[in-house]
């Protein structure tokens, strides 16, 4: 396979975000606009992913990009803390107290990290 | 070499992100709350004797009040026995106590299982609703949180339930 790296960090996104969608039951009852929008990214994840797979080089070279850009969305959703009526530090605690989401921020960053190092390949 | 120095380039811009991440976080947070209801129901069991307001014409009112917390009523984990008499008109005071975006019901239904059909709003913290219903039906049921995710364990399969006692009048 080409581009070990970036395939494996790409399973590791798709994984969490998986693990997200399946049981974190506030996110489909609270938040159901979130999980549509990580529903869009995790099939996103899911074709770069299968890209990666048969070598397409865009996959690397948009990796870094594509990384970096899904971590700061991600974090950034600390941001919607007002729309549940909660503070920016009590949605941001929650978020961090689930494993999934914390995989899911450090699989994005391996994303970046990764398609840059497999980018000259 | 240019790829060395990208490389430094790259781990520059993930540790200036890194810190900024980190620095909003500081910034954006007050001191961390404790929810005072939350302090005083930390218990995992309690008892209920529902206050029962002195007998009108031909229906007795049994009222109490339910904080909804991570997972428990009243607690943080099950609910208190609730008794009543058949006849009794049963009014709860729900109390969303939830952390962070959590949310948190009342259910008594086919899956309780028991022959009602009670089913509050999802409350977040903060948020209040009465409901009453009659007692009809005797029996011992379970009340419960409906919340759930596609897979994994429920607020009821974390310990979110209690029991409501329905006696026969003498």
């Amino acid at each position: 396979m080409r581009y070990r790296l970036t395939v494996a960090a790409f399973s590791a996104s798709l994984l969490f975000s998986a693990v997200l969608l399946l049981t974190d039951a506030e996110l489909w009852t609270v938040a159901p606009s979130h999980a549509y929008v990580l529903l869009g990214l995790t099939i996103t994840d899911f074709a770069m992913l299968s890209a990666a797979v048969f070598g397409k080089k865009f996959v690397v070279n948009y990796g870094l990009l594509y990384g970096i850009g899904k971590f700061a969305l991600y974090l950034g959703d600390i941001l919607t803390a007002p729309e549940f009526g909660i503070t920016y530090y009590e949605f941001a605690s929650y978020l961090f107290g689930l494993w999934a989401y914390d995989g899911l921020l450090a699989a994005q960053l391996a994303i970046a990290l990764c398609s840059y190092l497999e980018r000259g390949r | 070499m240019p790829a060395c120095m990208n490389l430094r380039a790259l781990a520059a811009v993930l540790v200036v992100i890194a810190a900024a991440g980190l620095a909003v976080f500081t910034l954006l947070s007050p001191q961390p709350r404790q929810s005072e209801d939350s302090q005083n129901f930390q218990q995992t069991t309690q008892t209920i004797t529902a206050t029962t307001q002195p007998p009108t014409t031909t229906q007795r009112i049994v009222a109490l009040t339910l904080y909804l917390n991570d997972y428990g009523y009243n607690a943080s984990k099950g609910g208190p026995h609730i008794i009543a008499h058949v006849g009794d008109l049963i009014r709860i005071r729900l109390v969303g106590n939830g952390s962070g975006p959590i949310v948190h019901d009342f259910v008594l239904d086919q899956d309780s299982p028991s022959p009602y059909s009670v089913k509050s709003e999802r409350l977040r913290r903060g948020q209040e609703q009465v409901i009453e219903f009659v007692a009809n039906f005797e029996g011992v049921y379970k009340y419960y949180c409906s919340v759930r995710g596609i897979a994994g364990p429920s607020h009821r399969e974390r310990g979110q339930e209690g029991t409501i006692e329905i006696l026969r009048r003498s």
